[in-house]
């Protein structure tokens, strides 16, 4: 990738900086070793831990206004799609390209309840693929993590799996095993730290529920730009 | 907008403007009460830990903003972003204004950004013929009314159903009713049609990174996921200390920002974003520019309000304030309104223009308590205070003398007992009925407003010997 270009009067800028910072009495602020110690849940856990945290998790997601659901299998997954389909009405879905969601088979459960699913990318890059990401009911995506504590999905976006098929639909349905399941940020960060170091992806999104805003009258309003009906299902793990 | 330069005739409005009044007032007790929901719910034990630790992180960023910064540039250079170093609020704008040119930009989207308000981003970009939606919801109501923000979270927190029904109904072609859901279903579809039309967007920044060069979006709504997802060219403005090291900082702050903001234990959609989309993926920018402001920041560094750089514009010492509740955020009369924007102001703005921002505090110290990265803000307006009397009353003989002797005689036990026996015996002329309403100046202003109780027979220190001994 090219270098970008910097505009401004680099040492200028950064001369105002340092000659203004002063050492206050007692030296400068150290910087904080391990700032999330203390703060969050820190633990190795197991399969039973992980149930357990399937539980908060739904009850946390479910509190947001969303509807999370444990399924054992597949099977169960699919009758779980199904409803879903059902009570939204939904005739036009499109999932990412992954290889967990790929094993699942669920382009059957769509055909089964006469609805259509499609993998990204939806449309030629040439072509208008906003208009036609923007022309889909639901977007369907593997939670690379799930955060119990918070009833947060942790999704890292590539080329196979995009950010618009979580963000334009109005309706978002997550999927993931229990193996997925954290109990919160002190997971997610050191995983980020140890998978990526400081080479990111080009973006991640952390989704915490439903679109909702209270900016009339303090009033709750859900979807007002993101998903309306948000939806996650967590599998037993193997 | 036309705003109306005397802070005294500002607040006059906002104490007559009834419907606002009673808006704040709902806006700001209902965030407070979530705040204080959320912060049981972590345990007030656990909570002074996060503040502790938060004010400790950015406490060590700002006093190495320098080296941060330059190693943030490194980064998003290095990833192919550009990045403009904008000394001042005009030179960040011009070099928005001239990118929005080269890319020919007819459509540009923004989600909420308190920086891009502060240097006055959207007249520059319309008077260039740019047609500029802001997509946050709160901000896309006051945009229309021709208005600025009243709150940092909830921008139209003045307004009512009724009114915002009245200003969506100027854009539809169908009349919308003053119904909350309605009038968010229109928003939802009309701005949608914008964001399929997006050529450039415009983002703030809530966090950036230094390590990695990323900067985060929390948006309720999900419109600067979309923005940022959407967009061609993204450009992202960010006040200079909105710097973090890495992500496990950036735990600590989102968990903070979110409770003390609006009580969640997250905001619905965090986005950390590194800028450029790589090659064969559809989403995110072809082109990332992250604009850099300091616009008066630098001078704070070292100073006695080098922590007000700590801020991580939640709006939580707004919903604490009583001044603020009672009276709204024009009143302040810049962007940034409340305890904060009364400290800010000043300091960025000039203290002949906005010092009287000063006096709109009690000292309760509500606001201090509040802040989760702990600034001393009550503090910050006494000192604001003290610098706004020496800057004006510098050389005025009189009021020297007056206020040496005050302080002499206060400061002395018999020198204080003296005087107001003094007091005692001459302020007869003054008395009626056991209070003294009218007077001669200074405190003629002072008796406008309240009476003064008048000095009494025998004071507490005369009668408490006798009380010790028992016989009284």
């Amino acid at each position: 990738m090219a270098q970008g270009t910097l505009t401004g009067d680099r040492q200028a800028f950064f001369s105002d900086i340092r000659k203004n910072i002063k050492t206050p009495p007692g030296g400068k602020a150290k910087r904080v070793e391990n700032p999330m110690d203390g703060l969050f849940t820190k633990r190795e856990t197991n399969v039973q831990d992980r149930r357990d945290l399937r539980e908060r998790f739904i009850k946390e997601w479910n509190a947001l206004g969303g509807e999370a659901h444990s399924v054992k299998n597949q099977v169960e997954l699919a009758r779980g799609l199904k409803q879903v389909i059902h009570e939204r009405g939904i005739k036009k879905a499109m999932r990412w390209d992954h290889p967990e969601l790929e094993k699942l088979n669920l382009e059957e459960a769509f055909s089964d309840a006469q609805a259509k699913l499609t993998k990204w990318p939806v449309a030629d890059k040439g072509s208008n693929w906003k208009q036609e990401a923007a022309s889909f009911e639901a977007g369907i995506v593997w939670a690379d993590m799930a955060m119990a504590e918070t009833g947060t999905v942790v999704l890292p976006h590539d080329a196979k799996q995009a950010a618009s098929t979580c963000v334009l639909p109005l309706t978002f349905i997550a999927i993931c095993t229990t193996a997925q399941l954290v109990d919160g940020f002190y997971d997610v960060m050191k995983t980020f730290k140890k998978r990526y170091g400081t080479q990111l992806p080009t973006t991640s999104t952390f989704i915490s529920g439903p679109s909702r805003t209270t900016d009339i009258e303090m009033d709750l309003s859900i979807g007002v730009h993101g998903a309306r009906y948000v939806y996650v299902f967590i599998m037993d793990e193997e | 907008m036309h705003i109306e330069p005397s802070f005294h005739k500002r607040y006059k409005k906002a104490l007559n403007d009834k419907t606002m009044l009673k808006a704040v007032k709902l806006g700001t007790g209902r965030l407070r009460g979530n705040r204080t929901k959320a912060i049981e719910a972590v345990g007030v034990e656990k909570w002074l830990e996060f503040r502790d630790r938060a004010e400790a992180i950015r406490m060590h960023v700002v006093q190495h903003l320098d080296q941060y910064l330059e190693q943030m540039v490194d980064s998003v250079l290095k990833r192919g972003g550009h990045v403009c170093l904008a000394k001042t609020g005009e030179e960040a704008v011009q070099y928005i204004a001239d990118l929005a040119k080269k890319k020919n930009a007819k459509n540009i989207v923004k989600s909420k950004s308190m920086v891009t308000e502060e240097i006055h981003l959207n007249p520059a970009l319309e008077q260039q013929g740019c047609k500029v939606i802001e997509s946050d919801l709160g901000e896309w109501i006051i945009q229309l009314a021709g208005e600025t923000p009243s709150h940092i979270i909830v921008p139209a927190m003045h307004k009512n159903r009724f009114q915002v029904a009245d200003l969506f109904n100027e854009v539809s072609k169908d009349k919308i009713p003053a119904e909350v859901q309605a009038l968010c279903g229109f928003a939802r579809a009309h701005l949608r049609e914008q964001f399929l039309k997006i050529d450039m967007g415009i983002t703030g920044c809530n966090f950036a990174l230094a390590d990695s060069g990323a900067f985060t979006l929390c948006t309720n709504e999900g419109n600067a996921r979309i923005v940022s997802a959407l967009s061609p060219t993204l450009v992202t403005v960010m006040g200079m200390e909105r710097i973090l090291p890495g992500v496990e900082e950036l735990a600590v702050m989102l968990s903070l920002l979110a409770r003390s903001a609006t009580g969640q234990k997250l905001t619905v959609y965090n986005t950390l974003s590194t800028g450029v989309r790589s090659e064969d993926e559809y989403d995110g920018p072809q082109e990332f520019h992250l604009v850099i402001v300091d616009n008066g920041r630098s001078k704070l560094l070292g100073s006695k309000y080098e922590k007000v750089l700590n801020c991580i514009r939640c709006g939580a010492c707004l919903n604490a304030c009583p001044v603020f509740r009672n009276i709204g955020g024009h009143a302040y009369g810049w962007v940034y309104p409340g305890p904060i924007g009364a400290v800010l102001s000043p300091l960025y703005q000039g203290m002949d223009k906005y010092g009287e921002l000063a006096y709109a505090t009690t000292l309760c110290g509500a606001c201090a308590s509040t802040c989760p990265v702990k600034i001393p803000l009550h503090d910050m307006l006494y000192a604001l205070r003290n610098d706004k009397v020496e800057l004006e009353h510098k050389g005025e003989l009189a009021e020297d003398i007056a206020y040496k002797g005050w302080s002499a005689t206060f400061a002395s036990a018999s020198r204080y007992r003296f005087s107001v026996r003094m007091a005692r015996r001459f302020q007869f002329p003054l008395v009626s009925a056991g209070k003294i309403a009218y007077g001669p100046p200074p405190i003629s202003n002072w008796l406008k407003a309240r009476d003064m109780p008048a000095l009494p027979d025998k004071f507490f220190h005369e009668i408490w010997p006798d009380m010790k001994d028992g016989k009284e």
